[in-house]
């Protein structure tokens, strides 16, 4: 559920990060109740706004949301309690902490499996809002109370806010319990803290509104021209500008919930880390969505056993994670064929060419900007039929659909250079580090402040008003 | 105190956000009077700020003093109001340009009675020649839909496999060709039967006052008079035909340009979000000179002669005044255009219908809004220089909606079905004996 569903999900609900609503109404109103609260019961605050914001989206699955939270909670305190009995042999104890353990697994994956196959077998079945993210936080938490690494909730409150926090609930990044039982039981905020928290919800928030909605507008371009009609260098064109354009999206996004959170009190979590200097199709899945590949790393990968296991056993796992990958970011055969696309390069990396590649400095980088983009546009392009199309214009060698404008790419780029060339700039890692230096600066915050500001604007006056209709 | 010194950023944004607000609420009724908030109360007040902005309403102005401030606010709001008020102006100028030929009719049947009306270009006036041409054009109006539509279809009929939308095609040409070609001799006047009427009764008189000569004077007279009131088929014509044609339009023409291939033949004065309300005096110089420079539309009409006209405007202007409204500000363009280019054919096209998945859930970008005003526009035709053209002929399904298939918007047209819209025009020319 990364960019693609994303932008389904802004479109659907009024109350995400990057509106007027929730920026000036609900985060604030939020914010002020939660630290007059005493610190005991500020949880308390959180799970209810959560819950609150939840159902302003979609109320139809917000008991959902609350059953799959208590079911979860029942069953890690009942696994605890089996843990810490003195009574039980150790043998019946781990057999009795197992049975928790696959309830719990059968019931989170199940209610995501019955909504990721109902939603795509029947179009009446909606998938619910931040499914995806809350059971996989739900399978991370009862994993590790089974293997002791965290101690289970003995506080709904404490369990029922780290799952629906309304920062991390509709897009992640999927958060572990450790990192938020201890906050979580007394939530506080240095000074300090918030304004780093607040300097990511801006940042976030331009990435999101001035980069990722502009450069968007260049693939809804492309589409209402039709695949079949574009020339072979818009059509890579297109491929790029898609990938900036879910970097940003997705990272934007990411910010500003990492910064919501860092102003509650949490801890800073990273989900991407300059992705795209990436030096391999696995070095980049390391450093994009970060929280996502540790998660089937820890509780799919390493379980199945991981790389020590021999060759074969070691092709298979990745197979399974990649698999699970694609389908977890949507049910449409289009996530499939992606999954099993970033596998097989993940695979031949490690058994082929991987060693050969790490050597050539520059290559490496091409490598990356040219393969990413490709399978970025498997994964934006849903319907088969169309994705062959768009495929067969990037390699115009089968006479498959037609330029019927040469010029299209030159009349785009003229339109979007000074968003594509934004973007590639901040994508440079001396950038973001220049900047992180000269934070404290006044014309730090001056740019934060135009940031802001402008990111406001542009959403005032994108929003639907009749008046504002004049773009045909 | 201390902490707050730790949050420079917080407090910037605190202090800015607040004093924007301020001027939001202390606008509202004065210098943002015009812009509304969507959601109520969820709608922060500083989003008039920025509303406003966007439209060159700078929060400043709340101390300019209240001349500034209500010229801003008419700035926005004052538009319609103009129109409206330009629109009674106007109507009275419409008649004038709409009915210019019923002003004639008088006159013309007065000639008729009067002199041996030299009825067609072949000079014959014969009740049996009349009715022979009449069922004629009769058969060539009906050519046009049989004989050159299949060949129109043909090329892309593979492609799209649509046949309900081809039947539709054919008959719609054929209601056209009948209503016109009727009143091929008589003068345009609104009604077709009542034309018919008029010619029969015309048509024997003329075969028996054909006979006597008249005078050069008065048969100078009656041609010319004739030749304004004289109304046009829809025929035909080849790709050349564009040769000395310009097309004025907002995001759909710039597509019809760029998809349709017709860039090498015709000029195209288009730009997106281009409206009936701002074509002449549009901030960007959307019209362009052949030695390259950027003018207005309004100066390169001036500048540049051409034969046919072709204008597809009106789907920005949903969201704004009303069909009324629309219609008069569209007759003043038309009547300016007429007076900038005496000569041109004027087409004005239908605005092109959005998808059904639009239409049913758009309150403002629906087919029900965009049929009022293009029945509306359609009455502007005269037949003789000013034709209306229903596009939507072309590229809609037999509910009246744009085929789902031919948009990815549900409002613009992909790039490879610009061609149906081409041929449609190809199949709508108009042919003058000059």
């Amino acid at each position: 559920m990364t960019g693609f569903e994303l932008g389904k999900i802004m479109s659907e609900n009024s109350l995400v990060f990057s509106s007027l609503e929730f920026l000036f109404r609900f985060l604030p109103v939020f914010l002020v109740i939660f630290y007059l609260t005493p610190v005991k019961y500020r949880k308390i605050v959180l799970f209810i706004g959560s819950i609150l914001m939840y159902a302003c989206g979609e109320p139809q699955f917000v008991l959902l949301l609350l059953a799959c939270t208590a079911l979860n909670f029942l069953i890690g305190r009942n696994m605890r309690t089996d843990i810490e009995s003195p009574y039980l042999h150790s043998r019946w104890r781990d057999k009795k902490r197992r049975k928790w353990l696959l309830l719990a697994l059968a019931s989170d994956v199940g209610v995501l499996a019955f909504f990721k196959i109902g939603n795509v077998a029947d179009s009446n079945i909606f998938l619910p809002l931040g499914i995806s993210f809350y059971t996989f936080k739900m399978i991370s938490y009862q994993m590790d109370v089974y293997r002791g690494t965290v101690k289970a909730a003995d506080s709904f409150w404490n369990f029922g806010s780290y799952i629906c926090m309304f920062p991390q609930l509709t897009s992640g990044p999927i958060m572990r319990y450790g990192d938020a039982q201890n906050v979580l039981e007394e939530p506080r905020c240095t000074p300090k803290q918030f304004e780093e928290g607040l300097r990511l919800l801006v940042i976030g928030l331009g990435a999101k509104v001035l980069l990722a909605d502009k450069l968007g507008l260049l693939w809804n371009d492309i589409q209402t021209i039709g695949f079949e009609s574009i020339s072979t260098p818009l059509a890579w064109l297109g491929a790029f500008t898609y990938s900036l354009q879910l970097y940003f999206d997705f990272e934007g996004y990411s910010l500003m919930a990492v910064g919501i959170g860092m102003m509650i009190g949490l801890p800073y979590i990273k989900n991407f880390n300059q992705p795209y200097m990436a030096v391999s199709v696995s070095d980049f899945w390391r450093r994009w969505h970060m929280t996502l590949g540790s998660w089937f790393r820890d509780y799919v990968y390493i379980p199945m056993g991981g790389n020590r296991k021999g060759l074969p056993r070691l092709v298979l796992n990745l197979c399974v994670v990649w698999l699970l990958t694609g389908l977890w970011h949507g049910g449409s055969i289009n996530f499939l064929v992606w999954g099993i696309t970033v596998g097989m390069l993940v695979i031949l990396e490690k058994l082929i060419y991987g060693k050969w590649l790490s050597r050539r400095r520059v290559l490496r980088h091409v490598y990356v900007w040219i393969v990413i983009p490709l399978t970025w546009v498997v994964f934006a392009v849903t319907n088969l039929r169309d994705l062959g199309i768009y495929f067969a214009r990037l390699f115009p060698f089968f006479g498959v659909g037609e330029t019927l404008n040469p010029g299209d790419v030159i009349k785009y780029l003229s339109m979007y250079w000074w968003l594509l060339l934004g973007g590639i700039f901040f994508c440079i890692p001396a950038v973001s580090a220049w900047f992180d230096r000269h934070k404290q600066k006044w014309y730090g915050y001056a740019i934060l402040l135009v940031i802001f500001w402008a990111a406001v604007y542009q959403l005032t006056n994108a929003a639907n008003n009749p008046f504002m209709y004049f773009r045909f | 105190m201390k902490n707050w010194k730790k949050c420079p950023l917080f407090l910037l944004l605190l202090v800015s956000g607040l004093v924007i607000t301020g001027a939001g609420y202390a606008g509202e009724h004065s210098i943002y009077a015009a812009y509304s908030k969507p959601n109520g109360w969820m709608t922060p007040g500083l989003s008039l700020v920025f509303q406003g902005w966007k439209d060159g309403v700078y929060p400043w102005e709340l101390f300019g003093g209240s001349d500034a401030s209500q010229a801003m606010a008419e700035a926005e709001d004052g538009v319609p109001q103009d129109d409206v008020l330009e629109g009674t102006a106007a109507a009275q100028e419409e008649p004038a340009a709409a009915g210019e030929p019923e002003a004639q009719e008088p006159q013309a049947s007065q000639s008729a009675d009067n002199t041996a009306e030299p009825t067609d270009e072949s000079g014959q006036g014969s009740v049996s020649q009349n009715s022979v041409s009449g069922n004629f054009l009769l058969g060539n109006g009906m050519a046009v839909s049989d004989n050159s539509a299949p060949p129109m279809y043909d090329k892309f009929g593979k492609l799209i496999n649509q046949p309900d939308t081809e039947q539709e095609k054919q008959e719609i040409p054929m209601q056209i060709s009948d209503g016109g070609s009727v009143s091929e001799n008589q003068v345009p006047a609104g009604d077709g039967e009542a034309s018919l009427a008029e010619g029969q009764t015309n048509a024997p008189e003329n075969g028996g006052q054909s006979p006597e000569q008249p005078t050069e004077e008065q048969e100078a007279q009656a041609a010319s008079e004739e030749d304004s009131n004289k109304t046009y088929e829809f025929t035909a014509v080849s790709e050349d035909y564009f040769n000395d044609a310009l097309f004025i339009g907002d995001s759909r023409t710039v597509g019809l340009c760029e998809y349709a291939g017709m860039r090498e033949h015709a000029d195209f004065y288009a730009a997106t979000s281009l409206t009936i309300y701002n074509v002449f005096e549009s901030p960007k110089k959307v019209a362009q000179l052949d030695d390259g420079t950027k003018v207005t539309i309004e100066e390169a009409l001036s500048q540049k002669q051409y034969k046919k006209i072709y204008i597809m405007l009106g789907i920005n202007e949903l969201g704004r005044g009303t069909t009324e409204s629309f219609f008069t500000v569209y007759a003043n363009t038309v009547n300016r255009i007429r007076q900038l280019q005496p000569d041109a054919i004027i087409f004005i096209q239908g605005i092109m219908r959005v998808s059904g998945q639009k239409s049913r859930t758009d309150k403002v970008f629906n087919n029900e809004k965009i049929n009022a005003r293009n029945e509306a526009l359609a009455a502007m035709a005269n037949n003789h220089d000013i034709f209306y053209l229903e596009v939507n002929d072309a590229v809609c399904d037999a509910n009246g909606d744009l085929v789902t298939e031919y948009t990815f918007d549900q409002i613009h047209l992909k790039a490879k079905y610009y061609q149906l819209w081409k041929n449609y025009l190809l199949g709508h020319g108009i042919v003058r004996e000059e």
